[in-house]
């Protein structure tokens, strides 16, 4: 009986049992060797005990070094271990609030966007008036999804939001989610939101911002054993659950994300609704849009109001963004400076304009041959243009090296347009087949400078003919969809590219044959001023009796 | 049963807690028992370095501590032997020995070096390895006795200790001044062991009257002086520096002599002199140097 009970004793206490004893026999040990040390110290000579008295201040001056040393290592390491999460802290994100006051970018900055701005007005409305909207049992907005191509103002409109609202901001970016070690992407999403949800608390509520959201948000797939999609699917799904999860409380946050990819490209659990509710399409602005843009820009720097003109410019940057409208002023100042003039004047934004279009000239030496060669070749685009492009100018023609290539022909496009028709595709395909009629016609032989125009020709006719049934044989329907085709269908789909850049050959061969003493008198320009210019183009169609509304 | 767990529960929490209190305990326990007293007494340094080398070496040595100098006599028997591989060097020079002598606060430096052709000599006796060992085993209890004395009568203590190994049945023996400071240098590394070599006064001596003597009967045990030993020590400088030598064959040897003087004076920071009295008596010429002369040694 009583052995059984020292058994569930043991059983019990078997740890406290053995520390007991380990305890003891530390204790122990030392007093013997405390005793042997002493006795040892007694026995030596002095000299030797004197040795060792005189080495312990030094022992002791490096032991309370190293004990320092120790200390803080010790101390920092607990600190980063309980107050900055230790390696957790890798999936913290760092990024810190913004006041929306404190944003600085106001309802009037935002220019040159007008429905995207009362979409976002629409927005801000409903995020300000949330009781409101709770109150007839409306259910809050939870996220925007911003799309549209790079430089057209889709931050710019984030922080007027919420300069607008009042709420506190916090931005990232969609790479910011994405790190070496699995895991974080959804822990940073965690702690994003964590975060976000404090500042609603506080604040009554908070804008996140998700810049290239296309980084987490792209959709989901199988991983193909590396891991890496597994992350990315794992912070996506992190991000979904933070949008509209399982929640005990629902916080007035919105998540703004911004992209350049199109909407398909995302993940359509994000896009659907109680997600991403509301869509803002910010695109490229338009002639009146263009116009509100040079003016905001052109006000904040000295020019020559008699001589630039803005619905001209407006009118001559058909597809820029206000990016590159920005950029372009910005360019035309340093032009400005550099040529010490006291204001900026359109022959400044031209410079400008060209140099961001085109490219900064290359110094590289070309020789005769080539200069022909090349005149030739621009003299083929720049003539084409003109006869089958009437809604392209032909603004500049240069053999200088710009850029990649040896010379240019800028042709921009005289007004904003959507959509393309076949006439359209096929002067695409002609202008850039220009460049190799006019080089065979002089030379009988081509040069590589065709490498980028045969791309070009060959993307729209293959998008014809492929794409949108353009195509000689009357086959139609979108081919690139289709997983299996049949060798006889893509031989045929094939013989109407070819079909399409035979017929356009032709017809540019036909036409710059007949148009030779043209092309010449355009080369020999070229060679003597390497580069012409809009009027003198036009000066040189006109003396043979070309001319265009 | 209970009872007896609640009661063991109990006394390990007491003994647990004793045992904490008794840390610190035997830490002043162990500070207090501690000795940091001298081993020996000045008094007892005869018999302390005869008792440990009797007991640690089984060597039977005759110890005398006579004034500031403690002298050890060790008698062996057939101490000198023929090396297996004897060292070989070249004599550039002939050294005769003369006596220098330190008396009335004046040096006196004799020296007779000849440069002669360069030969090669070889050592043909040395000291049994064995020797060697007995005389290093002095030495460590020398060293352990010395340097255990009280440092508060420091002036008191002895300065230099001679040790004296005979041959007995030979009649001849080996004597080693070393000055006790030396020792303490050569210890803590202060010094090379070339140089604590150079710092020993070494002599030899065949008499018919060590054959036998076992108590050191035929020495006469005196305390040696400063001066005295410094003498010697320049003149054992001078042997070495030229008999096997350490100087090229046409360096200027009165030079090389000055540089002995001056090093050995300085390295002890002997003061006690007024002029040094340097005689080539090979070529006759007296160099008469002053105090501060010695001081700042030859000029390079």
């Amino acid at each position: 009986m009583n052995w059984k009970k020292i058994r569930f004793y043991l059983k019990l206490h078997w740890l406290k049992g053995l520390l007991f004893i380990f305890l003891t026999a530390l204790a122990i040990s030392l007093v013997f060797f405390i005793i042997i040390g002493l006795r040892a110290w007694n026995e030596s000579e002095s000299y030797l005990r004197q040795s060792q008295l005189a080495m312990i201040p030094l022992q002791l001056y490096l032991q309370i070094i190293m004990a320092l040393i120790f200390g803080f290592v010790y101390t920092y390491l607990m600190y980063w271990l309980y107050f900055k999460r230790g390696a957790s802290s890798f999936s913290q994100t760092k990024k810190k609030s913004v006041a929306g006051e404190d944003i600085g970018v106001t309802w009037n900055d935002v220019i040159g966007m007008d429905e995207a701005k009362e979409e976002a007005l629409e927005v801000v409305k409903l995020i300000t008036d949330r009781v409101s909207l709770q109150r007839i049992g409306g259910k809050i907005l939870k996220g925007i999804l911003m799309l549209g191509p790079p430089g057209c103002g889709k931050t710019y409109l984030a922080k007027a939001i919420a300069t607008e609202t009042k709420l506190p901001f916090i931005s990232m970016s969609g790479s910011e989610f994405v790190e070496m070690f699995v895991g974080v992407g959804a822990g940073r999403v965690r702690s994003l939101f964590k975060r976000a949800q404090q500042l609603a608390e506080l604040e009554g509520g908070c804008i996140i911002f998700i810049d290239e959201v296309d980084a987490i948000g792209a959709q989901r797939s199988m991983d193909r054993g590396f891991g890496g999609t597994t992350e990315h699917n794992t912070t996506l799904n992190q991000l979904l659950v933070e949008m509209d999860g399982l929640k005990d409380k629902d916080y007035n946050i919105i998540l703004i994300g911004a992209t350049n990819a199109p909407e398909t490209y995302l993940d359509p659990a994000l896009l659907r609704p109680g997600r991403f509710d509301r869509k803002i399409i910010v695109d490229k602005p338009s002639l009146e849009d263009r116009e509100k843009l040079f003016a905001y820009y052109l006000k904040k720097v000295k020019y020559n109001a008699q001589d630039v003109k803005i619905d001209r410019l407006a009118r001559i940057t058909v597809d820029q963004t206000p990016a590159d409208i920005a950029n372009i002023v910005r360019e035309a100042a340093l032009i400005t400076v550099r040529n010490k003039n006291s204001s900026i004047s359109m022959q400044e934004i031209d410079e400008a304009r060209e140099r961001i279009a085109l490219g900064i000239k290359r110094r590289i030496k070309l020789s005769e041959k080539e200069k022909w060669q090349i005149a030739y070749h621009e003299a083929g685009h720049a003539i084409t243009t003109y006869l089958l492009a009437p809604t392209q100018d032909v603004f500049k023609i240069t053999i200088t090296p710009r850029g990649p290539t040896g010379g240019a022909t800028w042709t921009p496009e005289r007004e904003d347009s959507f959509i393309k028709d076949s006439n359209r595709l096929f002067s695409q395909i002609k202008i850039s087949l220009g460049s190799y009629v006019a080089e065979k016609i002089k030379y009988n032989a081509t040069t590589n400078g065709v490498y980028g125009d045969f791309s070009k020709a060959m993307h729209y006719a293959h998008q014809m003919v492929w794409n949108v049934g353009m195509g000689k044989s009357g086959m139609l329907g979108n081919w690139e969809i289709v997983d299996k085709i049949s060798e006889e269908v893509r031989a045929k789909l094939d013989s109407d590219v070819q079909d399409i850049l035979k017929s356009c050959l032709d017809e540019v061969t036909a036409i710059l044959r007949k148009e030779e003493p043209l092309l010449d008198r355009l080369a020999k320009e070229l060679v003597a001023k390497n580069e012409l210019n809009y009027d003198e183009i036009e000066a040189i169609f006109k003396e043979f009796g070309k001319s265009r509304p | 049963m209970n009872l007896i767990m609640m009661k063991l529960k109990l006394s390990s929490k007491s003994l647990a807690r004793a045992g904490l209190k008794l840390i610190p305990l035997i830490f002043i326990l162990s500070a207090c028992t501690s000795s940091t007293a001298p081993s020996f007494l000045k008094e007892d340094v005869a018999k302390a370095v005869k008792d440990i080398c009797k007991k640690e070496y089984q060597l039977n040595i005759i110890t005398n501590l006579t004034g500031r100098t403690f002298w050890i006599y060790m008698p062996l028997e057939n101490i000198i032997t023929k090396p297996a591989k004897p060292e070989k060097y070249i004599e550039r020079f002939l050294v005769e020995e003369r006596k220098n002598q330190l008396e009335q606060r004046i040096l006196r430096v004799n020296y007779l070096i000849k440069p002669v052709e360069e030969t090669e000599k070889q050592q043909d006796m040395s000291l049994d390895k064995s020797v060697n060992t007995k005389i290093f085993n002095v030495l460590q209890v020398v060293r352990r006795v010395l340097f255990s004395l009280d440092n508060r009568e420091a002036q008191k203590n002895p300065l230099f200790f001679c040790v004296i190994t005979a041959d007995i049945a030979n009649g001849f023996e080996l004597k080693q001044i070393f000055h006790c400071l030396d020792l303490k240098k050569i210890s803590y590394g202060f010094i090379s062991q070339t140089e604590f070599q150079h710092r020993i006064v070494q002599d030899t001596g065949v008499s018919a009257q060590i054959i036998g003597d076992k108590e050191g009967r035929h020495l006469v045990y005196r305390d040696i002086t400063l001066e005295e030993f410094l003498a010697d020590q320049i003149q054992g400088r001078i042997r070495m520096k030229f008999q096997k030598p350490e100087v090229e064959k046409n360096v200027d040897i009165d030079r090389e002599v000055l540089k002995v003087v001056s090093l050995t004076l300085n390295t002890y920071a002997f003061k006690d002199f007024s002029i040094v009295e340097m005689t080539n008596l090979v070529t006759g010429a007296k160099t008469i140097l002053n105090q501060a002369a010695i001081s700042a040694g030859p000029k390079e």
